[in-house]
């Protein structure tokens, strides 16, 4: 073999063993992960359960999430009115009267779920992964080991529980704030009363579409959650590790919410949900 | 009288760097050991091994007649409860108060009413000399003063045995001879068993019953602070007295 031969062959070889390292990785992280999250479900029904520390976090992950849901959301709606409604007008005069219908099934179904989970693995997801993992780096985390308290009962419950809890609270707010939002461009742009809005809202959605959006968003707070605190908990390098996890707690849980959505859907069209 | 702490053969290895390398020690009740040894010379892994954050490769660790590597959940919390760790910078909880962080182990673990909790932290706080900072959070204490929390919240459940990694590192002289002080007062006043990592000889001479050098994975010095001063070991004469030049390779 020539020497650019060689080179070349090498090259293939290292390029190989970084592909195998990331897959071996990869792996490795996601049985990690299913542990972690097998243990957090196992400790639920550990005692002693702090139910201060539970109260701080539903304000924490709730509470103080309900602004950006609903500012959002009410956004969302305003301009899916907006998109939509005019296209429709264009196409046929009065077909806007139909936008209830329209924005309210994709806000129930979809994006009211998706959307304010997305925005919520950035708000949630980055504190959780930032606190858990300062912790770990300043040894708060053995700390509580030694203090008899196991770390995932105290760090990761409270917070997969006030997740699962407040995420669906919001998610079902934010379906309600985005419909209005729709509502208020139908009546000001296309001059559709909201009784006449609600009436072909009611018309498309039922239980089910409800149930799907707001179960969809009890999976999506358990995936924020798991992922943030595990992700914090293998922090490891000082201020630039802390960031670091911050940042894939961020990517992987809004990336999990995306590839997970479609398949929950698929399943609950399965079950004719 | 058998020992309160035994360790026996104890080997550390990560990945092929051996930290600890078949390592013995024993520590009687109501002693104060220092294990000294310069920085990367494994001291706080072998207290990582005896507090069971890490486990060993080999060898066994006997705390109060337990292997302590070999106790299901309940008696894992029962060891927890009957040792005591001050950590390097403290590891306050920074989102709890000072007194949360004090009272933490007794809301957990007694059935203390909260006047009783209270009366307890006070008393911890005041011989920590901390008193009246019940209500502040650990970011805005000095280091110093978060050490003394630490081991207030070490001492919250009365333990036998307290574990302290570098005490005085991080903290002015005055401050690092009244955190020793304190060490040998809770010795004294409670009959604490107390092992420290360290490397601050001043403190070791003042503080220590017997110290134990740790160079390349073992011992390379066992015996009285006396014994200690006396040792014409190259290597722990080197130590002692601080010197750049010597058999042991500073950087």
């Amino acid at each position: 073999m020539s020497a650019y031969g060689q080179i070349v062959f090498m090259h293939m070889v290292k390029a190989f063993q970084r592909i195998g390292e990331g897959v071996l990785n990869l792996f490795e992280t996601i049985g990690a992960l299913s542990i972690f999250s097998a243990q957090t479900v196992r400790w639920i029904f550990a005692s002693p359960f702090d139910g201060k520390y539970f109260l701080h976090q539903l304000n924490e992950v709730g509470v103080k999430s309900i602004p950006v849901g609903l500012v959002s959301s009410f956004f969302v709606g305003m301009v899916m009115g907006l998109q939509i409604g005019a296209p429709m007008e264009r196409f046929m005069e009065g077909i806007a009267s139909f936008l209830g219908a329209g924005i309210s099934i994709a806000m129930v179904r979809e994006l009211a779920p998706v959307l304010t989970s997305v925005l919520l693995a950035g708000r949630v997801g980055s504190s959780m992964a930032a606190e858990v993992g300062t912790m770990k780096v300043t040894e708060q985390i053995d700390a509580l080991t030694t203090l008899a308290t196991n770390p995932i009962h105290y760090l990761s419950v409270p917070r997969f529980l006030a997740s699962v809890v407040t995420i669906p609270m919001v998610v079902t707010l934010a379906i309600l704030v985005g419909n209005f939002g729709g509502a208020v461009i139908s009546y000001f742009m296309f001059n559709i009363p909201i009784s006449q809005y609600a009436e072909s809202a009611q018309r498309i959605v039922n239980l089910s579409d409800l149930l799907s959006g707001i179960s969809k968003s009890v999976f999506f707070g358990a995936e924020i959650a798991l992922i943030s605190t595990f992700t914090g908990f293998r922090a490891s390098g000082g201020a630039k590790g802390v960031g670091s996890a911050t940042i894939s707690a961020v990517v992987n849980s809004i990336m999990m919410i995306i590839v997970s959505d479609y398949f929950i859907s698929y399943l609950f069209q399965l079950v004719g949900w | 009288m058998s020992a309160l702490i035994s360790i026996k053969n104890v080997t550390k290895k990560f990945k092929d760097l051996t930290v600890l390398d078949g390592v013995n020690l024993e520590i009687n009740s109501g002693e104060i050991v220092y294990v000294i040894g310069k920085s990367g010379s494994g001291k706080s892994v072998l207290l990582k091994n005896m507090i069971r954050l890490f486990k060993p490769d080999e060898g066994e660790i006997h705390i109060d007649g337990l292997d302590i590597f070999k106790l299901d959940e309940k008696e894992l919390i029962e060891f927890r409860k009957k040792t005591g760790v001050l950590f390097q910078m403290a590891a306050l909880f920074d989102s709890l108060t000072v007194f949360d962080n004090v009272s933490f182990t007794l809301r957990r673990f007694t059935k203390y009413s909260k006047s009783e909790i209270k009366d307890i932290v006070d008393e911890k706080l005041a011989l920590v000399g901390l008193r009246g900072y019940e209500n502040s959070w650990p970011a805005s204490l000095s280091i110093g003063m978060q050490k003394r929390v630490g081991l207030a919240r070490a001492i919250a459940m009365e333990p036998k045995i307290i574990f302290c990694d570098e005490p005085t590192t991080g903290v002015d002289p005055l401050l690092g001879a009244a955190v020793d002080d304190l060490i040998k007062k809770l010795n004294r006043e409670l009959g604490v068993t107390v092992m420290v990592i360290s490397h601050d000889m001043e403190s070791t001479f003042r503080v220590a019953h017997r110290v134990a050098m740790l160079y390349n994975g073992k011992f390379e010095f066992t015996g009285t602070t006396e014994e200690l001063k006396n040792n014409d070991n190259p290597i722990v004469r080197q130590f002692v007295t601080g010197s750049a030049h010597g058999p042991m390779s500073v950087i």
